[in-house]
């Protein structure tokens, strides 16, 4: 008869094969699945940026897409998402001569050309190297606005035409990738984000705080008051701690007082009401009390809360030891414009004008068209 | 040892790792999907005003079309053991679907809003409607929203302002596609 040990010490020892597989296993999935923090608005140099592109939109876009490519460096990759390869071609003529290189995604569904909002770029784990696309739950108005029911996906489009360089995810959370201002040690969430979620998807801010902390392994401020638009049209983070925040008293200075110029640049003229200066001075209290040196930017909201002249709405890159920000201008607006590149100048910049005249009437500039996806 | 031992110890150990691996195996293939694991969604939307906790709700099969004007189903419980009184605003605001190249929808437009005073006993739950008296705009996106009148609990950012209840008068989706 064969005694009972071999069987049990046979047990043992397959228990223990299997849990060591299992751990490896289990190590390795915790890596692929792991992210660093999110990307810095103004750190590094710009080496894979997104842009979206429809034909009906050409003659919002195409304007700011010229003006912004042509001073991209070789050593850029500009992925864009287009429906189809028509499409991609179309902006690959538009756009000329240029000395990035254009990559198409196609995605073969309705989308806008709106970039920033889709996603958080978040920078791969320690030793990895795989850039993880946090994309919110789901479009505001999506069900009413097919575009948008597109644009859901594109975050998981570009993880599958990537492959192994970028991970796509989906939060749980609802926001507009816009309504967040990171740089290499805070990130700044609007009060509309807190709106679209309290009692939706988290009981209170604490829990909204913690999984942004979590997520983003950034210090989190959640601003108690801010206008109701994204970040990117009223502040930017520009380093060593210091943040531009708009000031229309200040864009007053320089917008035409004539109603009937003042009317053609903007819906109903500029919106110098009190009450829309106490919301960007609000962010300008909140910056300083989060550790911030504030420096005012001229800009002009529309009373419609919705189109502004900002000056803010940049993207900035490192280029060797150079500072260099693309601003937007706008044709007309002359005198602001002058004032907006004084006050980046005075911080060390290189200016370089992008023309967003072509954009701004539909609620959006440069940043608000270009996601960063790596540094 | 007996080679007839070893032999059991290395089919046994097998099986005995085969079994385990098969049954954990599909939770690590399904595992490198990319969800996120956060918190479910809250299906009813509460506003806390002290003890008093709000629910709200439309009418059981209610849609809506430009110009009508909704009622809504409040539901107040005091959770407290003191009677307690709680001062509330209901605002219905309304966003038209902006331009399909706009980068986001228009601002907020207040339709109509209302002060609300409830006073309950301890424990008591009280069942009300509130009309709103104020035709809706079409092809638009509606949200009730409910926010603290009372000065102690305005300045308290996670009762500031609930959306209870969202609902759209959009007619012309299909066009749109």
């Amino acid at each position: 008869m064969t005694p009972r040990w071999p069987r049990l010490a046979g047990i043992a020892l397959g228990l223990g094969v299997a849990g060591i597989v299992l751990l490896i296993l289990g190590n390795a999935r915790i890596r692929a699945m792991s992210s660093g923090p999110i990307l810095s608005e103004h750190d590094g140099h710009i080496r894979e940026l997104v842009i979206q592109y429809i034909p009906e939109a050409r003659d919002i876009v195409l304007p700011v897409y010229r003006d912004f490519l042509k001073w991209q460096d070789p050593d850029v990759t500009v992925d864009v998402v287009a429906p189809d390869r028509a499409a991609f071609d179309e902006l690959a003529a538009a756009v000329g001569s240029i000395r990035c290189t254009l990559r198409p995604i196609l995605v073969h569904h309705s989308m806008t050309s709106w970039s920033r909002d889709r996603w958080l770029a978040l920078n791969p784990p320690p030793g990895g190297d795989s850039i993880t696309l946090w994309s919110p739950r789901g479009e505001a108005a999506s069900d009413l606005w097919p575009e948008r029911a597109g644009d859901e996906q594109i975050g998981t489009d570009l993880s599958k035409e990537l492959g192994h360089a970028v991970r796509a995810k989906r939060s749980s959370l609802f926001f507009d990738g816009g309504d967040f201002l990171a740089d290499n040690d805070t990130v700044f969430v609007m009060p509309r984000v807190l709106n679209r979620n309290i009692q939706q998807t988290v009981k209170n801010s604490t829990e909204l705080i913690a999984i942004f902390s979590r997520e983003l392994q950034r210090r989190v401020v959640l601003l108690n008051e801010a206008p109701d638009h994204h970040a990117g049209m009223f502040m930017a983070s520009v380093g060593d701690h210091v943040m531009l925040v708009g000031d229309p008293e200040l864009g007053r200075k320089y917008f035409p007082p004539s109603p009937v110029e003042a009317k053609s640049l903007l819906p109903g003229g500029g919106d110098f009401s009190v009450e829309t200066q106490h919301q960007f001075d609000a962010v300008a209290a909140q910056s300083e009390a989060a550790g911030y040196r504030v420096v005012r930017m001229p800009v002009v909201p529309a009373p419609d809360g919705r189109t502004f002249l900002t000056y803010v709405n940049s993207i900035i890159d490192e280029q060797d030891a150079k500072r260099v920000v693309y601003v937007p201008f706008y044709h007309g607006a002359d005198s602001l414009n002058a004032a907006a590149r004084k006050v980046w100048e005075d911080l060390g910049y290189t200016v370089r004008p992008v023309d967003c005249t072509s954009s701004y009437r539909y609620f959006g500039a440069l940043h608000c068209l270009v996601n960063i996806l790596r540094r | 040892m007996k080679a007839e031992h070893i032999k059991t110890i290395c089919t046994t150990a097998a099986a005995t790792a085969a079994i385990v691996l098969a049954g954990f195996w599909p939770a690590f293939l399904n595992g490198a999907d990319d969800g996120n694991a956060v918190t479910p969604s809250i299906k009813t939307p509460k506003f806390v005003s002290g003890t008093v906790e709000f629910t709200v709700a439309l009418p059981e099969g209610s849609s809506f079309k430009a110009g009508d004007e909704p009622a809504f189903d409040f539901v107040a419980v005091n959770t407290g053991d003191q009677p307690a009184t709680a001062a509330v605003e209901a605002v219905m605001m309304s966003t038209t679907i902006p331009s399909r190249m706009s980068r986001s929808g228009a601002s907020q437009a207040i339709v109509w809003h209302e002060p609300l005073t409830v006073s309950l006993g301890p424990h008591e739950a009280k069942t009300f409607a509130k009309e709103t008296h104020a035709g809706l705009p079409g092809n638009s996106k509606v949200n009730f929203y409910l926010h603290s009148a009372s000065e102690a609990f305005r300045s308290v950012r996670d009762v500031g302002v609930v959306s209870m209840v969202e609902f759209s008068t959009a007619t012309d989706v299909q066009t749109r596609r």
